[in-house]
């Protein structure tokens, strides 16, 4: 059995950074995949905290991507005035990194899904780990983002089930997921012949382990997306009846 | 009355206990300690607490929404981690405050037994009477007002360290409750404590718990006036919706000791520099600075 946080190497400091933006490409109509001038080094499945200035209270948590292996780069899904100002601001953004433990997968073939508000990370998985990107989204996405990166497209929630089914009878002997809670526990539940590893998503205040706001209920108990992931293997999560 | 004993910070800027947790903010390079004269530890209990279940926090864009639940490592918790030098950077860099809780009477008398031979490393102790997320102790500690006052008193018995009551605003008056701390002879109080709230969260989950944020600011600096005016010797930590240097300035005009910075931590934590700058200055400028 892996840790429970997969962890392999924890970052005690953190620095903030002032990035500029390079581009704000549409992912869907509601998502974003902004990449950054400056850059910073991060080890995969770790995330960030991007101040939105006035706009909201909290920094606002984003899962760690990189473009062609180099490009830093996060997704951003408008959900309200904090990812809006995100999104459309051509100030600098205040970005506090890297946090959250890295992601090192159990040895073998693995494959990488995630939703369109993930999809930075999803790329930089695909590109570092040398696997397949599936996106999941609820709806189509953007031609052009489509025609530029390598990876396979499921719109809907049918689309979903069936590819869970099919990763599920693949010779994959791990799934990464990330995407929101429902989705992840669909893919952990779905997949039970797999070691499926989720990136949680819960509301965060701080990002470092301070606050104890992020709080998640497994099935070891209470555990915090910040500190002990925000990788998990899902099965420390949800329980997965075996077949 | 409050005993005479004084504490001295090197600036008025307190982190708030909570959401400073246990120091990890040490470990964020781009915070001027230089401007924090104190930083108030999460607040401790004899035995640990795993808080509430989750979702535990929301935040709107005036306020914010807490339902932590004390969680903590409990009095064996604080100890390993005095022991294994885990509190060191914080403890080398920053003054420290305890802060202590407790579920019953008893709870917070055996914590404070529990801690004497540690207080050495500890600027003062924050006891917390008025967390709204607990169902015993916290702010229901203080709903037998007699019971309440002999617990005063019997700790006030067990420790000669700077003691400040960390008070809500929903046990009574705040400056009647800060009368009666300043009876039993303790040093100080912190104004105030989150403010119970019910919010429902986009998700349509119900999140009761503690308001914290902006919205607390006016709220808390009229607290501090009302202990003020009542008590003149009293040390008072201002403790709600400071996000400015402004308001900072503020709570030390209206009777203000030092101000906790909380919530605004989540903001953007170089919050503190910002305070901290424009705060120093303002009170190079005063005649009867004291820091």
């Amino acid at each position: 059995m892996a840790n429970f946080s997969v962890e392999a190497k924890k970052e005690t400091k953190y620095k903030a950074f002032l990035l500029t933006k390079r581009s704000v490409e549409e992912i869907t109509q509601d998502t974003y995949l902004i990449t950054f001038e400056e850059d910073f080094d991060f080890l995969p499945g770790q995330f960030c905290m991007v101040s939105v200035d006035g706009a909201g209270l909290t920094r606002k948590p984003y899962t760690l991507g990189r473009l062609n292996n180099m490009e830093l780069a996060i997704s951003v899904k408008i959900a309200g005035k904090g990812s809006e100002y995100i999104v459309k601001t051509n100030e600098k953004l205040n970005v506090l990194a890297p946090l959250g433990n890295p992601f090192v997968p159990e040895s073998g073939n693995g494959a990488v899904i995630v939703a369109p508000s993930c999809l930075a990370e999803g790329i930089h998985l695909s590109e570092h780990f040398n696997i397949p990107l599936i996106v999941a989204s609820r709806t189509e996405l953007n031609d052009k983002i489509v025609k530029k990166l390598k990876m396979k497209v499921v719109v809907g929630n049918e689309g979903f089930l069936n590819l869970l089914s099919e990763l599920n009878h693949s010779f994959y002997d791990w799934i990464f997921v990330s995407g929101s809670k429902i989705m992840e526990e669909l893919a952990v539940k779905n997949m039970p012949n797999k070691v499926v590893y989720v990136s949680l998503n819960e509301y965060m205040a701080c990002g470092i382990g301070a606050c104890k706001g992020c709080a998640v209920e497994t099935i070891h108990g209470i555990k915090h997306v910040c500190t002990d992931g925000p990788v998990f293997r899902g099965d420390n999560v949800w329980q997965v009846q075996r077949h | 009355m409050a005993s005479s004993k004084t504490l001295k910070l090197r600036t008025p800027i307190v982190i708030a206990s909570g959401p400073g947790g246990f120091g990890e903010y040490l470990n964020v390079d781009s915070i001027d300690w230089s401007y924090v004269g104190a930083y108030t530890l999460k607040t401790i209990t004899l035995h640990p607490k795993v808080g509430n279940k989750p979702p535990r926090i929301y935040a709107s864009s005036v306020f914010m929404i807490n339902r932590i639940g004390l969680e903590n490592p409990g009095f064996d918790g604080l100890q390993k981690m005095i022991g294994s030098g885990e509190l060191d950077v914080l403890l080398s860099k920053v003054p420290a405050i305890l802060s202590l809780g407790g579920d019953s009477f008893e709870e917070y008398v055996e914590i404070t037994k529990l801690m004497k031979p540690y207080l050495d490393k500890f600027l003062a102790i924050e006891y917390n009477f008025s967390c709204p997320n607990v169902h015993h102790g916290g702010l229901s500690i203080m709903s037998d007002r007699e019971e309440w006052k002999k617990l005063l008193k019997e700790i006030r018995k067990e420790t000669d360290a700077f003691i400040i009551a960390k008070l809500g605003i929903e046990s009574g008056f705040v400056e009647e409750m800060a009368k009666i701390v300043a009876l039993e002879g303790w040093n100080g109080v912190t104004v105030i404590n989150t403010i119970r709230g019910l919010v429902v969260n986009p998700e349509g989950q119900v999140l009761l718990g503690g308001l914290s944020g902006p919205a607390l600011y006016p709220i808390a600096l009229r607290a501090v006036y009302e202990v003020r005016k009542v008590l003149p010797d009293i040390f008072i930590i201002a403790s709600g919706g400071i996000y400015t240097a402004q308001q900072a300035k503020e709570m030390l005009q209206f009777g203000a000791n030092a101000v906790s910075i909380g919530s605004a931590l989540f903001q953007n934590e170089e919050i503190i520099n910002k305070i901290g700058k424009e705060l120093m200055e303002f009170l190079k400028s005063e005649k009867n600075n004291n820091f």
